[in-house]
């Protein structure tokens, strides 16, 4: 399986820190990898030179053979952490903007998953509560038949209702030839959709070891492991 | 892609200048209406002692009216601003930046967004204006007063005043246009920094217009000490040329005047955005 | 949500255990056929890829078996899967005398209780 995600010997700084060390990282497709690591351990920072909204100091990035810029986004579905969308607008203008722009947008799957939560297409983004705008921006994102999701604390701040929602539909999403990149720092409920698991911490990918592994070798859960590798 | 994101640059605007547009010219209407209303009393009753009313009623439409000149105008400068500003420098930024578009396409379709708006809007003024002077002669008086103007141009310069006139039009664009970017340019410069962004952005503003006029005095008193043979070339040069000739110096002088503000703050917008873009 | 699983162990092999007590216990009947790998990661919560690797390695225990075009179905083999449900009940018996053991009881003594019980619950209906 060719790797859908290269970064060779990334280095970013900024505010007069060094964020990003020398960091290399590969993903292959049919993956779903978590990125786990303590706040200010640089994993919005990778996402965002993985996207093109920053620009590394020195080193690669290769998205399925592109560096980042219009091809790489064309393959990129990315799940920020933020409130991103316009609110200004409504469920279904997002839905034609999306499918507007991004010709991988899966039109009728979106406007399916958003009409079995209930979600009308005529509301205003403004007008719907914290935990329905999470579920349209994941329904947004995963809608794309891209070839690398990455999402940024994608069960943060959501009831667990909503963090069981967006975990399935995470799965639910899954391809052999797409890769699915999770930060969080929320591990336990994240790791038995896991493949992989990638440990940073002050910019250097301390770990990156098969889920499974770590289960089998070690003998401890993602979240017991980590604990002790991050142990103050 | 530049036209989608045109688009949706003007369908998120829309809606707030056609309330300013319709309530601009309402107000001249009203206005206009105000006025003859006044005049009317005025020639019916001269002695309208206890009836100010009708005069104290149009004085307040002027005033409304002038006021809603001002709004149209701030709501344009607003509007540009925080197009660019919110949409590509805060939260909406993580949307737009990760479309496959490029920073050119980002930022033109602004631009273009921007400079539509204000020319609708200089033109939107202008017909609030006619509004005002409207009589059934005057259309007559213009259209006469155009095809005169035609005739003479073209006589003199030998030219058509039409496509003369299409000329200074795109000077204007330009001329909009540089305006613009300066905006811009001072937007992302403020953006450098970590903290205060937009009270940077506006220090910026004013810095850039500082060196503006610095250089443009510089260039002023410069060109005073510009040799003799300097003065006797130009003046050779303009003296040998038709009016024709003078007029299209004109334009092009302007324009490439106006191009050079393009010419500087594009690339800084461009570069500083595509390199050093810092979304929090 | 999900299939309660721990998370210590690989999760695979939990599957493994829980689809394998579902087809002895009938839940899964002989010859039915299995929801797609996705269909099944997400009712468990997990992985698609472990939920694969726990389907395969319960085809080779010879209790699912693929038919390449249509999907997974549960074995029709009868007396594996009664030989599977046989298994799991000395596991569970095993389980049991051990706990019971360390509570002081010997064989003898389990025996009669569980006699005692299983009457118990015949008399009371």
């Amino acid at each position: 399986m060719a790797d859908l995600l290269v970064c060779e010997r990334l280095w970013k700084g900024y505010g007069g820190r060094q964020v990003l060390t020398d960091l290399n990282l590969n993903v292959q497709g049919g993956r779903i990898v978590g990125l786990l690591g303590p706040n200010g351990s640089g994993k919005t920072t990778l996402m965002k030179l993985v996207n093109g909204l920053l620009v590394p100091d020195s080193g690669k990035i290769l998205v399925d053979g592109f560096a980042p810029g219009v091809e790489s986004k064309k393959r990129v579905s990315y799940l920020p952490d933020a409130d991103y969308l316009p609110d200004w607008m409504t469920v279904d203008r997002l839905v034609n903007m999306f499918r507007d722009f991004y010709g991988d947008f899966d039109e009728a799957k979106a406007r399916e998953m958003l009409s079995a939560l209930k979600i009308s297409a005529g509301d205003r983004l403004k007008t719907l509560s914290k935990g329905t705008k999470e579920k349209v921006r994941l329904i947004l994102a995963m809608s794309r038949k891209a070839e690398l999701y990455m999402l940024d604390e994608p069960i943060g701040g959501v009831d667990p209702a909503a963090r069981d929602y967006i975990l399935r539909t995470i799965i639910g999403n899954y391809s052999e030839n797409a890769a699915v990149i999770i930060s969080t720092h929320l591990i336990y409920d994240i790791e038995q959709v896991l493949d992989e698991a990638v440990f940073l911490r002050g910019g250097q990918i301390m770990l990156h070891k098969s889920v499974d592994a770590i289960r089998e070798e070690d003998g401890k859960s993602v979240n017991d492991l980590f604990r002790e590798v991050f142990r103050c | 892609m530049l036209r989608k994101l045109l688009k949706y640059e003007l369908l998120s605007t829309s809606r707030a200048f056609c309330v300013s547009y319709v309530g601009m010219l309402a107000a001249a209407v009203l206005l206009r209406i105000f006025v003859e209303v006044a005049y009317w009393q005025d020639q019916v009753m001269p002695e309208k002692v206890f009836f100010p009313l009708a005069d104290i009623i149009a004085g307040l439409s002027a005033f409304l009216y002038f006021g809603m000149i001002v709004v149209v105008f701030v709501i344009t400068l607003i509007l540009i601003l925080q197009r660019f500003y919110k949409n590509l420098l805060t939260g909406e930024g993580y949307l737009m930046h990760t479309l496959p578009v490029t920073t050119h396409q980002l930022i033109l379709s602004k631009l273009i967004a921007a400079v539509i708006w204000s020319v609708l809007s200089t033109i939107v003024v202008c017909l609030s204006v006619l509004i005002l002077a409207f009589t059934p002669e005057l259309i007559g008086a213009i259209f006469v007063g155009i095809g005169l103007a035609i005739q003479d141009f073209q006589e003199i310069f030998h030219f058509p005043l039409v496509i003369y006139g299409l000329e200074w039009v795109v000077v204007l664009l330009v001329a909009a246009a540089g305006s613009i970017l300066q905006i811009y340019a001072a937007i992302m410069l403020g953006h450098q920094a970590p903290k205060y962004r937009v009270a940077l952005a506006v220090v910026a503003y004013f810095v850039i217009n500082m060196i503006l006029s610095f250089v443009f005095t510089f260039l002023m008193v410069g060109i005073a000490f510009l040799p003799e043979s300097v003065w006797a070339a130009l003046g050779a040069f303009f003296s040998g040329m038709s009016p024709l000739g003078a007029a299209q110096v004109l334009v092009l002088g302007t324009l490439l005047f106006n191009a050079v503000f393009v010419a500087i703050f594009y690339p800084i917008t461009a570069y500083l955005m595509h390199r050093r873009l810092n979304l929090e | 949500m999900g299939w309660q699983l721990d998370k210590d162990r690989p999760i695979y092999l939990q599957i493994v255990e829980r689809i394998r007590s579902r087809i002895a216990a009938g839940e899964y009947p002989p010859g039915a056929k299995l929801d797609s790998v996705r269909d099944l990661a997400a009712e468990a919560a997990v992985n698609p890829n472990t939920m694969q690797r726990a389907l395969s390695e319960l085809e080779q225990m010879g209790l699912l078996r693929t038919e390449r075009t249509s999907g997974r179905y549960v074995t029709e083999d009868e007396a594996l899967i009664a030989a599977v449900r046989r298994d799991l009940a000395r596991e569970k018996i095993d389980e049991f005398v051990k706990n019971m053991s360390v509570l002081g009881y010997g064989r003898r003594d389990i025996v009669t209780l569980v006699k005692e019980f299983v009457e118990g619950e015949k008399n009371n209906g």
